[in-house]
């Protein structure tokens, strides 16, 4: 019952701890609410007392914070998995989600619609989907030989693709003239155009993704030990690495099709997490992806804290790389 | 219990010839040691025995069934592998690759501490007691290995593949870990094959050698009559003098050395 235990007290202790962050978020932000308002939101809450909040915080809180905390929330969570799995996968401690070139694809997808005008309803979503599966699909075809898909060569061929997408959106950048701003916001990654359809489009297939890669989180583990090992250990080794690849894959596709490219979340999330609880990936999967709902939540609240919005990207780059060296420095690293 | 039959299998790996046309039968409760020079198709050979590898042609065994139509968990229930160089990149401890044993058994989210006891007495079986609780990458190569070797114990297997699992181990451990394969052998029935590449370890401990040499079987059977002057010229191309010693009956293998 060891396992049990932790993974519940910590997932527990971690959704608390969402929950709170989530309603300090729901606060702040460049329009000023009205005094108490965690209390109001509360007594709204639990006691249906809903001639607490003015009409202006209502139209407030749900036509744009709601559903910019809960999106936050569901990119986040859908980063941290995602980028326990590929580090899980490729056992290197450097992987992130985009490795095998699903940001980039997705980046060149969203890029070209913005670039040439092209404003059909969702059209930038979709296009990045579109573009993030291709690459990923690419990636690993290409690197696949009699059936058997060698992880040097994934990482080498998705290094090559995202490079080669790069160049590709450099250039589009180049063309894309006055929609060179929006373009640029969108790489940097950006959560001010949450709403509720988005909300409903990403939670179903994060939640549905997270169920599939939480079914092998022990067959990650016993990868970490070597191909051979698991094998004989009882993983079907190329069918789990085609499903733990292609699901982590979507998940990064659906998180940024919703929110652009976000870095740093599915690097440094999954190993803050590690060196709290451990290498297993029954209990660092769930709790990475709780932890990086919490992170994004922080961090789009700075992002939209003062009057000028920053991209969320640019945020969970300057507050989480001193923190990751912070980390390695007084925790200990990974292991080397 | 469980033997392996291996029949006229050819590997080919990028278009290279590494076994050709091996017929063997791994008959239960014996320790078979593989010998032969480097690159001679031991490690390959264990593969194919393991069902890690699909040879290019011929079929392999386990009990009456075919290996391919077996699937790895319902492989993992009979044969137990120690491959070469086990990399471990994040930071387990012992005990935790120990119990990853117990995965054929245990289901998916359950049973970390179930079968305690057992986990308990293969870390002792390999010395490893004072160690439990550190990470894998904190102990030195042979510790690491027999951490492996321990991880197999507990997966309780009819059937053991070590790929030379005593390489980095030093002359007590060594002893003790051959030792330990032996007894479980001996006592419990198992059937292990190790690759070795100590000759005299391999004549003294083991019951039955085969001898690979380019990747075909150059001599199988008992180490005495494998491990012959002539077999050991032809595989290694280095002339020995071979001696048993009259009270122990320890083979002794020296190298005649040319240039003395």
């Amino acid at each position: 019952m060891r396992y049990i235990h932790r993974v519940t007290v910590w997932s527990l202790a971690l959704v608390i701890l969402l929950i709170l962050v989530s309603l300090v978020s729901s606060g702040i932000g460049p329009v000023k609410l009205s005094s108490n308002l965690f209390l109001k939101i509360l007594l709204t809450i639990f006691f249906g007392k809903s001639n607490l909040l003015t009409p202006t915080d209502m139209t407030i809180l749900v036509t744009l914070r709601l559903p910019r905390i809960i999106l936050a929330a569901i990119v986040g969570f859908a980063l941290g998995a995602a980028g326990t799995v590929m580090q899980g996968f490729f056992r290197n401690p450097m992987a992130d989600p985009s490795i095998i070139g699903v940001s980039a694809g997705a980046a060149t997808g969203a890029v070209a619609v913005i670039a040439f005008g092209i404003s059909i309803p969702f059209g930038i979503e979709i296009a990045a989907i579109i573009g993030a599966l291709v690459a990923a699909f690419f990636v690993f075809y290409v690197s696949t030989k009699n059936n058997h898909t060698p992880i040097a060569t994934l990482l080498l061929v998705g290094i090559a693709v995202q490079t080669f997408l790069g160049a590709i959106v450099s250039l589009l950048l180049l063309l894309s003239g006055k929609n060179l701003r929006q373009a640029i916001f969108w790489l940097m990654g950006h959560l001010h155009t949450a709403n509720w359809v988005d909300i409903a489009f990403t939670l179903p297939l994060v939640l549905l993704g997270f169920s599939f890669l939480f079914f092998f989180t022990r067959d990650l583990n016993a990868l970490y030990l070597g191909e051979e090992s698991a094998h004989s250990l009882g993983v079907n080794v190329e069918q789990t690495k085609k499903i733990l690849l292609g699901v982590a894959s979507i998940l990064t596709a659906v998180a940024v099709s919703v929110s652009g490219v976000i870095g740093f979340v599915g690097l440094i999330i999954p190993h803050i997490m590690r060196i709290l609880v451990g290498p297993d990936h029954r209990i660092l999967l769930p709790t990475s992806a709780l932890a990086g709902a919490i992170f994004l939540v922080v961090a789009d609240t700075v992002a939209r804290y003062g009057v000028a919005e920053i991209p969320v990207g640019i945020v969970t780059a300057l507050v989480g790389a001193p923190f990751f060296i912070y980390l390695l420095r007084n925790k200990g690293g990974p292991a080397s | 219990m469980t033997s392996i039959k291996v029949e006229n299998v050819s590997v080919h790996i990028d278009n290279i010839l590494i076994l050709k046309n091996i017929s063997a039968n791994f008959t239960k409760s014996k320790f078979i040691g593989i010998v032969g020079p480097n690159g001679s198709g031991k490690t390959t050979l264990l593969r194919v025995l393991n069902g890690h590898i699909t040879p290019t042609e011929g079929n392999v065994y386990v009990g009456s069934d075919p290996i391919a139509r077996l699937s790895a968990h319902q492989i993992s229930k009979k044969i137990a592998v120690v491959p070469q160089n086990t990399m471990v990149s994040f930071d387990f401890t012992v005990r935790e690759i120990v119990e990853m044993g117990r995965y054929p058994y245990n289901s998916r989210f359950g049973g970390f501490d179930s079968h305690s006891d057992l986990v308990t007495w293969a870390i002792k079986q390999t010395d490893l007691s004072a160690l439990s609780e550190r990470t894998i990458n904190s102990l030195s190569g042979g510790e690491k290995a027999r951490v492996f070797i321990a991880r197999t114990l507990a997966q309780e297997t009819p059937v053991l593949l070590l790929d030379e699992p005593i390489a980095s181990l030093d002359f007590r451990h060594t002893s003790r870990i051959l030792n330990l394969i032996k007894d479980q052998v001996d006592n419990f029935g198992k059937t292990a094959i190790v690759v070795l590449h100590d000759l005299e370890l391999a004549a003294n401990f083991c019951d039955q050698l085969l001898l690979l040499s380019e990747g075909e079987i150059l001599s199988m059977g008992a180490p005495e009559s494998v491990l012959t002057r002539r077999n050991i010229q032809d595989a290694f191309h280095t002339d020995v003098s071979i001696e048993t010693h009259p009270l122990t009956g320890l083979l002794t293998i020296n190298v005649i050395d040319p240039t003395r």
